[in-house]
């Protein structure tokens, strides 16, 4: 259990700060919704599914996350027991994505839909199950290749099934525990240098044509996968969310802005200067950024913004009517406002102190702009005068916005 | 070397990362122009900490005055920013641009003319590597890139956080040979653990040690056998 202790103590901190501040804001979430009597029925299906969905994608963000090697470096250079290594990463990875990440979201569940306590124990452990089988899937793809991905996709979708058109929990609770036993086979025969990438593969790479800034962006997004696989769950949520809104005919004109606010959620793209802390110290040294660099951020933020609104609003004219002049505006107006305010935060208070990728990206700063959105979004089903208020303050935003964002003495302390 | 004007003071300063706990704890520094000054210190010494509170990436500090050509400043006053430049000691910022284009930025970024570009790519022996991501150059080869643009930009006030370190002793010598005619263009302030490297480049030599500049070589006394000798006593 050494291997174990030592990551232990480097995610969650020397006297386990993190788990402890993680359990307490599960009591908070908890008790707080269940006190104010909030009750909403979730099926069981959803509760599973979310347990493992959520906390397996956790999990591979953690497997995946760049800055592993910094973490491992040492760890990898000493001698140690293969099986010691394995534990200590899968358990110490598993134990900090579902304390601080999962146990959150499910207490959230568990306040509003009060399952009984079997149920809750199972949602638990299919969480912790599926971040082991993420593991294993992890180890099948780095080692088998082909027909890794293909045993992966297999066994994902046997345990997706299991969740969602299982007759009974037996069979949902029996397909888990058989996933956890092969999982913890394949963990077993794999190679624990699997989890120790090299991303940098070569020091004499492949040379590039000469770009600005926006190449610079582009070149992020392209190398990180998580920012692409974000996007595209977007550009499918915006499809989507016409069809969930569709039982609600005359709710139209509600539901369609608090749409537009709801998909500016792109996360990893608006915390692109907290992602890359070296650049943000560099950033900070040089002058004229709020210009060279945080006006473009924004520029780009702004363009990913409008094709995922633009995507929503073709989906709702196909699924739910026309949609005209006044549609585009808010397009334009949520897309600008929402860009405006990310690269705000991002540069006023950039999210410095993470440890892995997902404090970064389950950072609760990232629901307050698509909230603030949202709220924006009802305010405009209220009366057209909304829009053009908007627009006029927007303006006034864009003509403040280099002296907002310029200016010493407000920039977020470092230590 | 004779005084000229002073271009950098800072009277007094004392900072900290936790309030209470200074790590710098009153220190005055001035440097004049075209000069050159080696900084050098035991680990934690503050060296890093006093290089980054002048490039204005420390909030956690107050100063009884900080001057530039006599006038009061901030260290992020944005004239100030315009006028110096600083080489971190690990450095992996903008890993996807290509050496040209972090070149080009900055350049954008500091409204200047890079100046001797392919000279110092040849003296670094780093063509090979100019249209290359920079995420994917070595450590030796990020650093040479960094050392390229700051020498490129002349600023008025270059700051080197340990530029030497994980370089090849021929750019090691290239690197001296550098610092030596920055002269004309500005001042270096410089820290390293090499005492030679010191010793080679600097018209004074200062030693930071448990945060305050404790003693300072001048002219004849800037010898590397010298500065080992007393700093034993």
């Amino acid at each position: 259990m050494r291997v174990f202790s030592v990551l232990a103590k480097q995610l969650f901190g020397a006297d386990f700060k993190k788990a402890k501040n993680a359990l307490f804001i599960s009591v908070i979430i908890f008790s707080s919704i269940f006190g104010s009597g909030a009750q909403m029925a979730i099926a069981q299906k959803v509760l599973f599914l979310t347990a493992s969905v959520f906390s397996a994608g956790i999990m591979m963000q953690m497997l995946t996350s760049k800055h592993n090697d910094e973490m491992f470096l040492g760890l990898f250079s000493l001698p140690f027991e293969a099986a010691d290594c394995k534990i200590g990463v899968v358990g110490s990875f598993t134990l900090y994505a579902v304390l601080t990440k999962s146990l959150p979201v499910l207490m959230l569940f568990f306040a509003l839909s009060r399952p009984d306590p079997v149920q809750v124990a199972l949602a638990l452990v299919f969480a912790v199950a599926a971040c082991i089988q993420m593991a294993a899937w992890f180890c099948l793809l780095h080692s088998a290749k082909v027909l890794g991905v293909l045993a992966d996709l297999l066994w994902i979708a046997a345990l997706l099934c299991s969740i969602l058109f299982a007759p009974n929990l037996y069979i949902t609770a029996g397909a888990m525990a058989a996933g956890l036993i092969l999982a913890c086979i394949v963990l077993a025969v794999s190679d624990p240098y699997v989890f120790y990438r090299q991303y940098s593969s070569s020091h004499a790479g492949r040379k590039h044509h000469a770009g600005g800034i926006f190449a610079y962006f582009f070149r992020i997004m392209r190398s990180n996968a998580s920012y692409v696989t974000n996007s595209i769950f977007l550009c499918a949520l915006a499809v989507f969310l016409p069809f969930l809104t569709k039982q609600f005919e005359d709710a139209g004109s509600f539901f369609l802005p608090v749409g537009l606010g709801l998909l500016l959620l792109n996360t990893p793209l608006c915390t692109m200067i907290s992602y890359d802390r070296d650049t943000e110290e560099v950033l900070r040294m040089m002058p004229g950024q709020e210009t060279a660099y945080v006006l473009k951020y924004n520029l780009f933020i702004f363009v990913f913004d409008v094709l995922i609104e633009l995507v929503y609003l073709v989906a709702w004219h196909f699924i739910r009517g026309a949609v005209g002049v006044t549609e585009l505006i808010w397009v334009l107006l949520f897309s600008l406002q929402g860009s405006i305010f990310c690269s705000f935060l991002e540069w006023r208070f950039p999210i410095l102190n993470w440890k892995t990728d997902p404090d970064l990206w389950h950072h609760p700063r990232k629901y307050i702009v698509p909230g603030v959105m949202m709220v924006f979004g009802g305010l405009l089903s209220l009366s057209p005068l909304v829009t053009w208020i908007w627009a006029g303050v927007l303006v006034l935003e864009m003509i403040a916005y280099p002296y907002i964002m310029m200016g010493d003495g407000r920039m977020p302390a470092r230590s | 070397m004779m005084k000229t004007e002073e271009l950098l003071s800072i009277k007094n300063i004392k900072i900290w990362y936790t309030e209470g706990k200074p790590v710098i704890k009153d220190l005055s520094i001035g440097l004049y122009a075209n000069e050159i000054v080696g900084l050098i210190g035991l680990n934690g010494a503050g060296k890093t900490t006093m290089m980054k509170t002048i490039s204005g990436l420390l909030s956690g500090f107050e100063a009884k005055e900080i001057r530039w050509k006599g006038k009061e400043t901030r260290f992020r006053d944005k004239d100030f920013k315009k006028k110096r430049f600083i080489v971190f000691a690990e450095d992996s910022s903008f890993g996807y641009f290509t050496f040209r284009e972090y070149l080009k930025y900055a350049c954008g970024s500091y409204g200047v003319k890079a100046e001797n570009v392919e000279e110092m790519v040849e003296g670094f022996h780093f063509g090979e590597y100019t249209d290359v991501l920079m995420k994917e150059l070595s450590t030796g080869n990020r650093k040479k890139a960094g050392l390229i643009v700051a020498f490129a930009l002349h600023p008025e006030f270059l700051l080197l956080d340990e530029p030497v370190n994980g370089l090849d002793f021929q750019s090691t010598e290239y690197l001296y040979r550098l610092i030596n005619d920055y002269r004309k263009y500005g001042s270096v302030l410089f820290s390293s653990h090499i005492l030679e490297s010191i010793c080679l480049t600097s018209d004074r030599v200062m030693v930071l040690e448990e945060g305050k500049i404790d003693k300072v070589f001048e002219g004849e006394s800037i010898n590397a056998e010298v500065i080992r000798e007393v700093l034993k006593q």
